[in-house]
């Protein structure tokens, strides 16, 4: 069956500080483009120009720094200025971690990994509730890359974001590099990470490179998002594809940032890898 | 294990290297403190990329290695306390002050470089224009001036302009003492970009008495040229330092 162009959904681009004159001059053909929430939270010319891509582009914001995951009372400055950030650009979704970055009077610049207990879940929905009920809106939550898990589990992760949709009205970012870096360091298998995943929570992918980084007794996979997708990544997002469908589908690249172009090809790609799998013909 | 005591000491082995948190996690002890080393690595690494952004010339005075290690130290005593990283690093200045590095102007180097860092980010507001002070003469000059939240001053007892300009735009000044103060403008222009320039005593003094009563009455206690005077306002104008208050 072949799918006609016009269902397909949008595909973009992680819009960094980086390409932002670029993206303004040059104006590229894209369906969305995502802005990292913390990079605009204060005034000045940044804050101006993503005003001035918002003319142009449909903008996700996609944050980092809230730590919804933490064990005491989310960072009502944060939040807040989040909330001002999103008034200001209505952006087309907004989305977070599951992950935590701070407790008590400590924060760093890192995605941390949550422990899968009841207890942590109870948090993590309180937090995503407070999040929402401020925001006035409903949030996405990614599946980040993690490194370690921890001894004490009561669930594993396609479980607790599933139940998180289902108890919140959250829906997911579903980072298909991060499931399969995730798989690589803790010796799981991404097809059925996904294949767990409730298809109804999904509203947007992420796709991205990581970097092999051999250490004295292993390979890590670590999420840098400064490479193109690999291979593994590409069949996994066909795997996705056909097991959860076409959703809004994002290249992340953070880290040895390329020219524009070289991007706007990475996306091409996806274009291609989705237009192959679902048997469509489609330009990005 | 509770959440809370979890993240307590998780969070304390990535600021300061210690591994309290290994029996919390997975796998063998080995591997436990390998993988843990992954986050501690990851999260020493981004803050220093994060402070070499916003100390340049900090880290070009002292060396990356030893920057670095400035860096771990700093992190360990004073870790970052939000998540938008933008607000880390004021205290930056201070504690190399205190650190015992031997560079006794790095300090106010550090002070130069987060107050343009933070002249950047600066929220936006109305800076007053030549164009509405010709429009509105008598209004703002029988008004305070305040400097707009993107503008400051900063007064060094060492020639800490001069210095940055030589490793920052490797523009070639002659410096013939570190005893020689310096006065530092930094100013967000109307159009995004930070600029710094030297200001003369007597113009810090027109600062900060106009933003008292008003510009007349700052001449008056200075007893400035009113050419010279001309001249400056004329530059604060262009510069957009001043907030506009009418």
């Amino acid at each position: 069956m072949s799918l006609s162009s016009t269902t397909l959904q949008p595909l973009g681009f992680g819009l960094r500080p980086g390409h932002m004159d670029d993206v303004l001059q040059k104006r590229p053909q894209t369906g969305f483009v995502e802005a990292h929430s913390e990079n605009f939270f204060g005034g000045g010319p940044l804050r101006r120009k993503l005003h001035q891509a918002r003319e142009h582009y449909d903008i996700s914001l996609h944050g980092v720094g809230l730590s919804l995951g933490r064990a005491d009372g989310l960072d009502q400055t944060h939040l807040q200025s989040l909330k001002a950030l999103v008034d200001d650009i209505d952006p087309i979704r907004v989305s977070e971690h599951l992950s935590w970055s701070s407790y008590s009077h400590t924060s760093v610049p890192d995605l941390l990994p949550v422990p899968f207990t009841n207890e942590a879940f109870g948090i993590f929905c309180n937090h995503v509730d407070e999040m929402q009920t401020v925001l006035g809106r409903q949030v996405l939550i990614e599946n980040p890359s993690n490194y370690l898990a921890f001894a004490q589990t009561d669930m594993d992760e396609p479980t607790f974001l599933n139940n998180l949709c289902q108890k919140t009205g959250c829906g997911l970012l579903l980072d298909i590099n991060n499931i399969y870096v995730t798989a690589h360091n803790l010796n799981r298998s991404a097809t059925e990470y996904i294949d767990a995943i409730n298809p109804s929570y999904v509203q947007q992918y992420h796709l991205a490179g990581y970097e092999e980084v051999p250490t004295e007794q292993e390979v890590l996979y670590i999420d840098t998002h400064g490479e193109p997708v690999h291979d593994e990544v590409w069949k996994g997002y066909s795997y996705t594809l056909n097991t959860i469908g076409d959703r809004p589908t994002l290249l992340e690249w953070d880290t040895n940032l390329p020219p524009l172009e070289r991007l706007l090809e990475e996306v091409e790609n996806i274009a291609v890898v989705r237009g192959k799998t679902l048997n469509t013909e489609e330009a990005a | 294990m509770r959440l809370a005591e979890l993240q307590q000491q998780f969070i304390k082995d990535l600021t300061t290297g210690s591994q309290g948190s290994v029996p919390m996690l997975a796998g063998s002890s080995a591997q436990a403190k390998s993988r843990l080393k992954v986050y501690q690595n990851s999260v020493g690494a981004i803050i220093s990329d994060v402070l070499a952004d916003f100390f340049p010339v900090v880290q070009q005075l002292v060396g990356e290695a030893y920057f670095n290690q400035l860096v771990r130290q700093y992190i360990a005593l004073s870790p970052p306390q939000q998540g938008n990283m933008d607000a880390y690093g004021a205290t930056f200045a201070d504690f190399l002050a205190e650190s015992g590095q031997p560079l006794e102007y790095l300090p106010d180097i550090a002070r130069l470089e987060w107050l343009q860092h933070a002249a950047l980010i600066a929220a936006d507001e109305p800076q007053l224009t030549a164009q509405a002070f010709q429009n509105h003469t008598e209004f703002y000059l029988t008004h305070p001036l305040q400097l707009a939240s993107c503008a400051v001053v900063l007064s060094s007892a060492y020639p800490v302009l001069t210095i940055w300009q030589m490793h920052n735009q490797n523009k070639v000044r002659e410096l013939n003492s570190l005893n020689q103060a310096e006065i530092a403008l930094i100013c967000r222009e109307p159009e995004g970009t930070v600029g710094v320039w030297p200001l003369q005593p007597w113009q810090q003094d027109v600062l900060t008495l106009s933003a008292q009563q008003n510009l007349p009455w700052s001449m008056e206690q200075l007893h400035t040229a009113p050419q010279e005077m001309q001249q400056f306002i004329a530059f604060c104008l262009q510069r957009g330092l001043w907030r506009d208050n009418k």
